[in-house]
């Protein structure tokens, strides 16, 4: 939900100071010329020194809008039964037009008192590619309400109007900070893979994840956080606590938003699964469980970073929180009236609601990164994580237990549990960054090349165990999890004429190696797993380029493609959602 | 004194290993008072037709003669430099950098390294003042450049733009930075001799530097650290778009700051390592600089410069005669991989002070190219307080831009702390 509620307290602060502050700092009108300074043979000249200080208060803030079209000529296509096996029709579409106002102010009254405030506007059009939300409330299925989904998506996730970030930070001591408010914390060296980055959620609804500012996707939250720095023990404590404040947010902020819900950048309507009987016509609505109890649900963690010397550096971390993404099925309801005849439930729905949830979770966590001097300028970056017991959902052959009758508020219910497996996963990324010219094409500035292998390991999970199979994507039986799943990304970055363009190309590849195999024996399925060869998989490729026309506008042109062997599985959802996307910020 | 003693310092050098040649001249009875003239030497007299309070420009500067160096003359010829003619100031470092100086300076042996070899500290026994009172040759000078009184520590907050002539200011940055310039061999702030937990790690340096304009450059900052050994400079940068702080080695030979005109080595005329360089001292000269430059510091301090005309980067300073040391460098950090586009600098050294006013660059293909400024004002308590840098400029004289550096605020020894110069320091002034 990003139309929130406001309360007058926080208007009235934000607009106080706002209106309170001076204006940043701004290229002056030219003077007329003063003489040149005097100066006497004997005494020189007296010359004032540090006549200015820095303003207390710095406001600024940009207008942007960034609108995308996709550009994919993918189909969609069904089979004889009408179910889906591939996705598209996006082709000329809208993949987004949303406008952004952001203002950030800083006030520093002291120096040892800090506050910090970002309120964002933005505004968006509704896109027909959100047709295909998913969309979690009941009564918007069907053809008929497709108006209606896009309209939904835009006011829920695309529209927006909040106070991203207030807090303040206290310097207690030379070495010790406290920050208290609602903010953003990022740990870990390993970009958009978040193995240690795991305090905020995301929200991703509006364009593509990884193409995007984490600034612009992570949710900040009401914590406290302390930063302690031990210079004797070359290193840093920074401690979180998230408490949970059910009266300053709501439970579905504290949470990484489900691609299910939106559908220009979500994920498509799922193919035939074995077991439909939780389809997608077949599901009424979908509620988020989300833990937002204060104190009971709160989640905790720390991070020490050090050095090791001049060129190396580590991080050891830990975390209680809950599981972001996906959010976990738990049970569906129907409801229904009690039959004394026959002693069970006659339910009087044929659709369900979808109960699902946010399993806790441990994660630990190690980085290392260390460089090798000129004349190589090498920086290489080690992050590993792990998860003791992260939640799975099954595949849908095995994912619901028997039937429950159960009665709340005197009403009856039929209730089928999900069950899931909680496994232990374990996950690595290096990343090798390595600056280097070709004094030819750009004399000025080097060229950046940043190279990321991931590897993520499920010891216990065998991949031809089709009674064990679970999913990355509850109700897609297609993103089958493998033991061993592999991506590695590669980008290379310069810029030109003292930074006015700026070119980046990158791209990814992710090899999908366990898939299903289905044979078909008049009207039985028999689905088995089985192993594909590396280059089975789903990527991507981006070419960017980035202007900076003087300091007050920013503007991106970006082509984005998607590619992959099967089109519910990895970034093959988004093959269809090929983009040209256009960028132009004012700033101010 | 000298003179006189030359032949016979000659023989002794040659009777010295060379692996290990302490310096031979005394001076134990250095004051602050007599500074000048015993470190120093005297500036030539004015040239007949020019002296303070007169105007040199375009039209006049032949009069000049040698004060104006090769790369000074096109910027005034060419881009309409006019030079705001002062009297000669004699300069001096604090007390304490001068007592420094008097205990330590007999101490500091040159060691001998191989011509590629840049990662070998090439002196040792220094502690703290000037190294080399009286220098012989190109990294003597050179090493008295790197440990030029600047004080302890300094504040700067200041604005870059980036300047064509043909279009004015077109690019602008502010930032704010705050430094420890010794960690080790401090002179004028306690604790002496260092700052112990930095200095334990062999840092010379460390400095943080955070931006505040334009929208999408604010926060951005970075925590800087230099070696005693001449290793990369390492740091770690915050990018808000990441909310991190990410390690990185930054002042890597060859690379601009913030895609300017002026490379990190540029900074302060050369803040590289000397080892980094080849150094040949051709000689002593007295040029035209502005030591006492008169830079109105504050929130006018864009009046200082021309603004319009074919120079609107030039600068209406004070220029004074100063004695010089005037040093040919050729970097030795120069590989297939990482090719230096520099091909030959010649820095004009201070001789009084080892600040660098003036350095002209020369590509590798031997053509004229940057010119590199920089000015101090008057220090308000010359004894305890050093001139405060008070402009920079580095200008392209191909294709006649160049990026200002303009201070708003500049103080020295305002008695930073280790603490202010930390990684965690860095997220805590980052939102």
């Amino acid at each position: 939900m990003r139309d929130r509620a406001w309360n007058g307290t926080c208007w009235s602060l934000v607009f106080g100071m706002l209106i309170g502050s001076h204006p940043a700092l701004s290229q002056e009108a030219s003077p007329p010329l003063p003489p040149p300074p005097a100066a006497s043979p004997e005494a020189g000249l007296a010359t004032p020194l540090a006549t200015d200080q820095e303003p207390s208060w710095r406001v600024t803030a940009f207008l942007q809008n960034q609108t995308g079209v996709f550009v994919a000529r993918d189909q969609a296509a069904f089979d004889k039964d009408g179910n889906p096996t591939n996705h598209g029709g996006m082709f000329g579409k809208l993949s987004m037009s949303r406008f952004t106002f952001q203002a950030t102010a800083d006030w520093r009254p002291t120096p040892r008192v800090w506050t910090h405030l970002t309120l964002r506007v933005a505004r968006s059009l509704a896109t027909s590619a959100d047709d295909d939300a998913q969309v979690p409330e009941g009564g918007y299925a069907g053809t008929k309400n497709a108006k209606r989904r896009r309209e939904w998506v835009r006011d829920r996730y695309y529209n927006e109007t909040s106070l991203r970030e207030f807090f303040v930070n206290f310097r207690a001591t030379p070495w010790l900070d406290l920050r208290l408010g609602k903010q953003l914390v990022a740990w870990g060296e390993a970009g958009s893979n978040r193995l240690m980055d795991v305090v905020n959620p995301v929200d991703a609804t509006w364009h593509f994840g990884m193409f995007e500012s984490f600034e612009d996707q992570r949710m900040p939250l009401w914590m406290v956080r302390v930063m302690a720095d031990i210079p004797a023990l070359r290193g840093g404590l920074d401690v979180v606590w998230v408490p949970m404040l059910p009266l300053f947010e709501r439970g579905e902020d504290t949470v990484s938003v489900p691609l299910t819900f939106v559908g220009a950048f979500g994920l498509p309507t799922p193919p035939k699964q074995l077991n439909d009987s939780i389809g997608p016509k077949k599901i009424y609505s979908k509620t988020l469980d989300v833990p937002h109890e204060f104190g009971k649900d709160s989640r905790v963690g720390f991070r020490w970073k050090g050095q090791a010397g001049p060129h190396l550096g580590y991080s050891l971390m830990y975390w209680w929180g809950h599981q972001w993404t996906p959010p976990i099925p738990q049970y569906t309801l129907r409801p229904g009236t009690w039959d004394e005849a026959s002693q069970d439930i006659q339910v009087t729905r044929g659709t369900y609601e979808v109960v699902l949830g946010f399993p806790r979770q441990h994660v630990i966590g190690l980085s290392l990164e260390g460089q090798v001097p000129f004349p190589l300028g090498t920086m290489l970056k080690l992050e590993a994580a792990l998860e003791p017991s992260r939640t799975f959902a099954r595949w849908s052959a095995a994912a619901q237990k028997d039937p429950e009758v159960i009665q709340r508020d005197g009403d009856w219910f039929e209730k089928v549990p999900f069950q899931a497996r909680k496994l232990l996963v374990f996950n690595y990324q290096v990343t090798l960054q390595q600056p280097f010219w070709i004094r030819p094409v750009n004399r000025e500035e080097p060229f950046l090349l940043v190279l990321q292998f991931r590897h993520q390991v499920i010891p216990s999970l065998d991949d031809l165990d089709r009674d064990g199979a679970v999913v990355d994507v509850p109700g897609y039986d297609s993103t089958v999890v493998s033991k061993h799943q592999f991506q590695i990304v590669g980008a290379l970055t310069s810029t030109f004429f003292q930074g006015i363009f700026t070119p980046r190309v990158a791209a990814g590849f992710i090899p999908k190696t366990t898939t299903w195999n289905v044979e078909r024996m008049g009207e039985i399925e028999k689905w088995t797993l089985k192993r594909q060869s590396s280059r089975h998989g789903s990527g991507f490729a981006s070419v960017a380029l980035g202007f900076r026309l003087g300091d007050s506008m920013r503007a991106q042109v970006a082509y984005h493609h998607f590619f992959g062997d099967d089109p519910y599985d990895g970034l093959g959802f988004f093959r269809d959602r090929d983009e040209v996307n256009f960028t132009f910020r004012y700033q101010f | 004194m000298r003179t006189r003693n030359g032949l016979l310092r000659l023989l002794l050098l040659m009777l010295v290993p060379a692996t290990a040649r302490p310096q031979e001249a005394s001076f134990e009875d250095l004051t602050v008072e007599n500074w000048a003239r015993q470190v120093g030497f005297s500036p030539d007299p004015w040239p007949d037709g020019i002296g303070p309070g007169q105007v040199l420009d375009a039209s006049n500067r032949s009069l000049a003669g040698a004060m104006i160096p090769a790369g000074l003359d096109q910027w005034i010829d060419r881009l309409g430099l006019a030079l705001n003619l002062a009297p000669y100031r004699p300069m001096h470092p604090s007390e304490g950098y001068v007592r420094a100086t008097r205990e330590g300076a007999s101490r500091v042996q040159v060691r001998q390294t191989g011509p590629k070899d840049y990662r070998t500290k090439a002196v040792q026994g220094y502690q703290a003042g000037l190294p080399f009172p009286a220098p012989r040759d190109g990294l003597q000078v050179a090493y008295n450049a790197a440990y030029a009184w600047q004080g302890d520590d300094a504040r700067l907050w200041f604005e870059a733009l980036w300047i064509r002539a043909r279009s004015g200011i077109w690019r602008s940055e502010e930032w704010v930075w705050e430094a420890i310039h010794r960690v080790m061999h401090r002179t004028d702030l306690p604790p002496l001799p260092d700052l112990g937990v930095l200095a334990r790690d062999d840092i010379q340096y460390a400095s943080i530097a955070v931006a505040r304009r334009p929208e999408d450059r604010r926060q951005v900052a970075a925590l800087l650290t230099r070696y005693e050994r001449p290793l990369d400079q390492v740091g770690f940068a915050f990018l808000p778009s990441m909310r991190r702080d990410l390690k990185m080695l930054s002042g890597t030979p060859g690379v601009t700051w913030n895609q300017s005109d002026m490379l990190w080595e540029d900074i302060r005329g050369y803040s590289g390592h000397p080892e980094w360089y080849d150094w040949t001292l051709t000689g002593r000269a007295t040029i035209l600089a502005p030591m006492h430059a008169g830079v109105p510091l504050g929130p006018k301090v864009r009046q200082v410069l021309q603004g319009e005309g074919p120079g609107p980067f030039n600068p209406r300073i004070l220029w004074e005669p100063r004695p010089v040391y005037v040093l040919e460098g050729r970097p030795k950090m120069d590989t297939a991989l990482s090719p230096h586009p520099y091909g030959r600098v010649v820095l004009y050294v201070d001789a009084e002070s080892f600040l660098v006013p003036l350095k002209v660059v020369w590509d590798r293909k031997g053509r004229l190219w940057k010119v590199v400024l920089h000015a101090w004002n008057d220090s308000p308590d010359p004894r305890r307080v050093p001139p405060p840098l008070s402009l920079a400029i580095a200008l392209d004289l191909r294709r006649d831009r160049a990026t200002v550096f303009l201070p708003r605020l500049s103080e020295s020894n305002v008695g930073l702390r280790v603490s202010d110069v930390t990684e965690a320091r860095l997220r805590a002034l980052s939102p």
